[in-house]
């Protein structure tokens, strides 16, 4: 093999080991975790509930930070990256565009970013990584339908009424 | 013969001497008319007739609120608040029971009141039960709020001084009240009150609300960017609705001035506004063709760019907006009363406008009153960047015991032009702000932020910005929406 190929080859090895070695992987799995905390802060982790598909993922990052969305798969019992279509290009009768769900901290350091739910419960693992340190958080959300949510407030408010019968009206 | 033929003249004479004089009774009375009612020959304060205006009370009082109605309703939708502008039929909905509510609080003599924190004020923008949150936009005392609600000494204020936001929690059926937040703007106490009100038509509203398809915002603090984080560098005031999708959609405008200084009827409206007689007028025109007019000691000038300028030469000399025989000092509620009568009789051309000042009374300066109005078009502001820096505001009025001192105005025109789609996030505008500014690591303070668009004087569609305004500064920043 000529040595100038040999060396073009060697050279792109070598450009290319970071973004093997740094990227995120395609796959987690359900024990992974991380090997530092306290890249990026989600402020509404403790949310377990919700009647709204669109899921508001809220907090603060360091800068620079990349964060990559993985969904559960129940038939691998694994996660997998959260990948997004990017429907403009289906209007036009292109090849869609799919990537996958992530985003890197702006200097602000300020996260809000959404991500559409399905019925019923939803796993996530946000994967956060900055040069060779990742951090790996867990999130669990349960999409209810809004007419469990209209159940719930009327039977609320039989018990109440059938509670006020026996009780004296104050003013 | 001769003498019929003498009596056929004479007939004939008289005829034709009724008819002139039928000519000139009648060629008089609509001279008289023009003199009086039209083309006055003298100055205001020795006409008596020139304050033969309609004076249509509830005409007064319907376009003031026009003007000063809320700038956006707030709906909480459980996690996320739907926002409504003056531009969406669902706010005129929304205004015509909140007005009734309203009503209805400024009359009460009696009504149940406590003092509650801060703290239970965002509680309340934070829960899941439905509420109206209402923002007027500028702050208003208590007192003239009433006042043009038709209440006119409202026992409301005896509890809060001034107010610039509310929540009206209409509650579950179990009570006969609703409950009404008001958070005082003089010490940022919040008050609470409770208002026996028929709720029958907020329950429709809130199923109406529950299958909105709306753009969901949240509040800054709702989303914990209200206050300094370890990483981040930007800090949003609490109550800054914050859209939680990627793109919506809006629309460009397009501005036109409708000020043709040409039009002699709409030039000669412009001057009697200002009580100026056409017929009788010195003027002279500068070298930018701006037509200026000196009169009553004060000087008017009409620019072709659509700047209208008044100014009173002399303190106390400028024209008469109130009886001269009035013995009490005007209030602001008086002040913005004749300002707005002002605007209404220059005509047509003041339209989409909006009071951007705060209508309260200084103790150490009673009688005089200053006023700004903005243009507000699809429900978004309209920000001024024109060469001469020094208009900032669409209206400026100054008004001091009763006589007009100052008045300047930037006359525009909208229109809708193509939908388009806003693809930069708020937060990304932000960011690239920030960066363009190069302050990192300090933090910015941001105390407002939106969606507006950008008049600067040219002809050009124009797409919607955000703009964002940061604490102890009165400029404004703009980074486009549309990329």
């Amino acid at each position: 093999m000529p040595k100038w190929i040999l060396g073009f080859i060697i050279t792109m090895v070598i450009l290319l080991i970071p973004v093997i070695t740094f990227g995120a992987p395609d796959q987690l799995e359900v024990d992974a975790s991380g090997t530092v905390t306290g890249l990026i802060n989600i402020s509404n982790l403790e949310q377990d509930i919700t009647f709204e598909q669109d899921y508001v993922l809220r907090g603060s990052g360091k800068q620079s930070v990349q964060v990559t969305v993985y969904v559960y798969h129940e038939e691998t019992q694994a996660y997998k990256q959260l990948m997004i279509i990017n429907t403009e290009y289906l209007e036009q009768e292109e090849e869609p565009l799919i990537y996958p769900r992530q985003w890197k901290v702006g200097a602000s350091g300020l996260i809000m970013q959404t991500i559409q739910l399905q019925e019923g419960k939803n796993r996530f693992k946000l994967y956060a990584q900055k040069d060779q340190d990742y951090e790996i958080i867990d999130i669990e959300i349960t999409l209810l339908k809004r007419d469990w949510l209209q159940a719930i407030k009327d039977l609320n408010i039989n018990i109440q009424q059938q509670i006020n019968r026996f009780l004296p009206m104050s003013n | 013969m001769k003498m019929s033929n003498k009596g056929t003249m004479f007939m004939v004479q008289e005829k034709i001497k009724t008819y002139i004089l039928i000519m000139l009774v009648i060629s008089s009375l609509f001279f008289a008319n023009q003199i009086w009612f039209g083309n006055k020959l003298w100055s205001s304060d020795y006409n008596f007739f020139s304050n033969w205006r309609k004076t249509d009370i509830q005409q007064t009082i319907a376009n003031k609120e026009d003007m000063i109605n809320p700038l956006r309703f707030v709906v909480n939708r459980g996690e996320f608040q739907l926002a409504y502008g003056k531009h969406q039929p669902t706010y005129h909905q929304l205004n015509t029971l909140l007005r009734d509510v309203y009503v209805t609080f400024f009359s009460e003599s009696q009504i149940s009141h406590e003092k509650v924190s801060l703290q239970q004020w965002q509680e309340v923008l934070n829960s899941r039960r439905p509420y109206y949150y209402i923002d007027f936009g500028t702050v208003s005392s208590v007192r003239v709020l009433g006042q043009i609600f038709g209440i006119r000494d409202t026992s409301i204020s005896s509890y809060v001084q001034s107010l610039k936001e509310s929540i009206i929690v209409p509650g579950d059926n179990l009570s006969a009240n609703i409950v009404i937040y008001i958070k005082d703007d003089n010490d940022q106490s919040v008050n609470k009150f409770q208002l026996p009100y028929n709720k029958a038509y907020f329950e429709k509203l809130n199923e109406q609300f529950r299958h909105s398809l709306e753009i969901r915002h949240a509040f800054s603090f709702q989303l914990g960017f209200d206050t300094p984080k370890e990483n981040s560098k930007i800090i949003i005031a609490p109550e800054i609705l914050i859209p939680v999708v990627e793109r919506q959609q809006t629309y460009a405008i397009q501005s036109e001035n409708p000020l043709d200084i040409e039009k002699s009827e709409m030039r000669e409206q412009i001057l009697r506004a200002f009580q100026y007689t056409p017929n009788t007028l010195r003027q002279y025109v500068e070298t930018d063709n701006t037509v200026v007019y000196t009169e009553n000691h004060s000087t008017l000038k009409i620019s072709p760019s659509g700047l209208i300028e008044y100014r009173a030469l002399e303190s106390g000399r400028g024209m008469r907006l109130t009886d001269a025989n009035r013995e009490t000092t005007p209030t602001v509620y008086d002040s913005l009363t004749m300002a707005i009568n002002l605007m209404q009789s220059i005509g047509k051309i003041n339209k989409h406008l909006h009071l951007t000042s705060d209508i309260i009374e200084d103790p150490n300066s009673p009688g005089v009153h200053s006023f700004t109005f903005d243009y507000y078009y699809n429900g978004h502001p309209i920000l001024l960047q024109l060469e001469d820096t020094a208009v900032r505001n669409a209206i400026e009025i100054e008004i001091a015991q009763g006589t007009l001192r100052y008045y300047r105005q930037y006359v525009r025109d909208y229109s809708l032009k193509q939908l388009v789609t806003i693809n930069v996030p708020m937060l990304n505008a932000v960011e690239e702000y920030y960066n363009r500014v190069n302050l990192y690591p300090e933090q910015m303070h941001i105390k407002q932020l939106g969606i507006g668009y950008i008049e600067n004087g040219s002809d050009r569609v124009k797409l919607p910005h955000w703009y964002l305004k940061l604490m102890d500064e009165q400029v404004f920043h703009t980074i486009p929406a549309v990329k």
